[in-house]
């Protein structure tokens, strides 16, 4: 079976505006996308975002494209594109519950040095496994993904998580205590 | 009860109104877990933003891995520019954040997906493999379960392309021996047929009419018939990838037949595990009674499985004898623990490997078997759970990753 092959010549038709070729090329690289991101990320609701910003990049960029016949790289160029933002996009760092930056409200103690505690010790508390975890987890990847890519279960990778958890909750009430203890 | 907590902090994800406030309500009875929580936040924020340190725009891994991987012709003079620029500082990144190195090789693999998509996909834009129909089309919810989703195994890409171009060739040909990929030779036009594709690293279990459960692990293609029609022969086919069936034993003693591209497994109510991969179908059997044969074979021909063996037939080859087979380890791909007859201390050993905990067993528990099926991705107090009500016994958590099965008082 061929593989799907795009006319240079149209994709230079659509790089000089012309409307059929560049509709020709859309109709012809919509569903290979949305094949593509169902294989990547499943039959998810951001599936039709992901397809529609990647012919947006593609459409966009269409102009820079040197090489008319380099439309299969060019695409898997925005394609990753696409998909690097979807990963950024994921999480929002305001937390459901207790956002750091706001006054810490049920924290009644006036006295309360928590503050103070440096944040790099704390860094430091992680197992070098936990700390790939975490960063994966902050680069916006789910954690079932963070498993493929460690070639674990996710059930392993949330355990790495909760020990890290509680590693760091023992370790900063030791690390409050000597600070209470020294008065610093 | 704290494990309950934790796991909603730490993987909780959106709330209910009601659920925010009663663990809004828990959490004020713990200034501790507060303060410890706003400070992995902070922890949280520090990585984030050391990540962003070391990578100011994440489209640099991208092209520096297109530029890798010989795909230089996709990159603007502006990007090549950019890259070469940033080639040090990329250098030193994945040096002082080992988290990068594995996203780069993430990026790789979204690649490798790309060209393979690419290359699956005809001149008209469509995807040509010989069944393929979206679950939307057959009436089927396509949705996988997030909670199925298991740890994909290491790629297998050779192996992935051997058996679609297989695939392809037997929808072409005009097949006596072997069993024909579309399915069109095995049921009557009328007949309607479901075909369920699953996607690579994606896990979905379908129940047939009769009540019997296949667990697709992707990537792999199932089809069957839309309804029950109580025949003699109940029958699907795997045209790829791998399945876990748990058939339904029916009164009326009807035979389930698994049909892939090279082998024909008869079963009459049991659990196995089915592989289609690289022209080669391999059965594991973990309950009941399973024929493996070709398809020309006689009822007579063939070999037949006891639990706790495997067999497995290759293009134009014979059927192999059947042999034992640590099922656990077999069936591994499954995403579920499956036990037949396990004493539970080996059990206890493979959790322990699995979860990276410590597990013990009091010795008067010691020697008792366990049969049993479990999927990997409960949390491991779930499981120990169930173990525990099978044997009658308790379970002791002695540290944050230790726990002790003891006989109930």
């Amino acid at each position: 079976m061929a593989t799907p092959s795009f006319d240079p010549a149209q994709v230079r038709r659509a790089q000089n505006g012309d409307e059929r070729a560049w509709n020709d090329l859309l109709r012809r690289l919509e569903p290979l996308l949305r094949g593509y991101f169902i294989k990547r990320i499943g039959k998810e609701p951001d599936v039709d975002d992901l397809v529609q910003n990647t012919l947006m990049r593609v459409h966009k960029g269409l102009d820079d494209l040197k090489k008319p016949g380099s439309l299969k790289s060019f695409s898997m160029k925005a394609a990753l594109f696409e998909l690097q933002d979807y990963y950024r996009g994921r999480y929002d760092m305001k937390e459901t519950l207790y956002d750091p930056e706001l006054p810490p409200q049920r924290t009644t103690d006036p006295e309360d040095r928590s503050a103070h505690v440096d944040v790099e010790k704390a860094l430091d508390v992680l197992t070098p496994k936990a700390r790939r975890i975490m960063e994966l987890r902050e680069y916006g990847y789910l954690y079932r993904e963070i498993a493929q890519m460690l070639d674990t279960t996710e059930a392993a990778v949330k355990m790495q998580v909760k020990r890290a958890f509680e590693k760091m909750k023992d370790a900063l009430t030791s690390l409050l205590l000597l600070v209470w203890f020294f008065g610093l | 009860m704290m494990e309950d907590l934790y796991e909603t902090l730490l993987f909780g994800g959106d709330l209910s109104p009601q659920e925010r406030s009663s663990i809004e309500d828990r959490l004020d009875d713990d200034p501790d877990l507060v303060k410890a929580w706003s400070h992995w936040c902070l922890v949280r924020r520090r990585l984030r933003d050391r990540l962003h340190e070391h990578i100011s725009d994440r489209r640099l891994l991208v092209l520096y891995v297109l530029d890798q991987e010989g795909h230089d012709d996709a990159l603007t003079a502006h990007e090549r520019e950019a890259l070469e620029a940033a080639r040090d500082e990329l250098d030193r990144a994945v040096a002082a954040v080992p988290a990068l190195e594995t996203i780069v090789d993430r990026i790789r693999d979204e690649r490798d997906d790309f060209e393979m998509v690419w290359a699956s996909h005809g001149e008209d834009g469509h995807q040509h493999q010989t069944t393929l129909r979206s679950e939307a089309e057959s009436g089927q919810n396509g949705t996988p379960d997030r909670a199925e989703r298991a740890a994909r195994p290491p790629h297998e890409r050779d192996q992935d392309r051997g058996s679609r171009r297989w695939a392809r060739r037997l929808a072409i040909a005009t097949v006596g021996l072997v069993l024909a990929v579309a399915g069109i030779l095995f049921w009557p036009e009328e007949s309607a047929v479901t075909t369920v594709t699953v996607a690579d690293g994606d896990v979905q279990v379908e129940v047939l009419g009769d009540g019997s459960t296949v667990r697709l692990v992707g990537p792999a293609t199932l089809s069957y018939p839309a309804e029950d029609t109580e025949t003699a022969v109940r029958r699907v086919t795997l045209e790829e990838g791998r399945a876990f069936f748990d058939v339904q034993r029916r009164s009326d003693h009807a035979s389930f037949v698994v049909e892939t591209p090279t082998a024909v497994a008869t079963v009459l109510g049991t659990q196995f595990g089915v592989s289609m991969q690289a022209d080669t179908t391999n059965v594991v059997l973990a309950t009941g009674s399973v024929r493996v044969a070709r398809e020309e074979e006689t009822e007579d021909g063939g070999v037949v499985l006891e639990p706790g063996q495997h067999s497995w037939v290759a293009k134009e080859g014979r059927v192999a004898a059947p042999k034992p087979v640590d099922l656990t380890t077999a069936l591994d791909w499954t995403g579920l623990f499956v036990f037949r007859s396990v004493p539970i201390e080996t059990i206890a050993e493979r959790l322990n490997q699995r979860y990276d905990v410590q597990v013990t067993v009091a010795e008067s528990l010691t020697g008792e078997a366990v049969t049993g099926t479990f999927e990997r991705e409960q949390p491991v107090e779930e499981v120990l759970g169930a173990l525990a009500a099978t044997l009658g016994a308790n379970v002791h958590q002695e540290g944050s990753d230790q726990y002790r099965l003891v006989p109930a008082p």
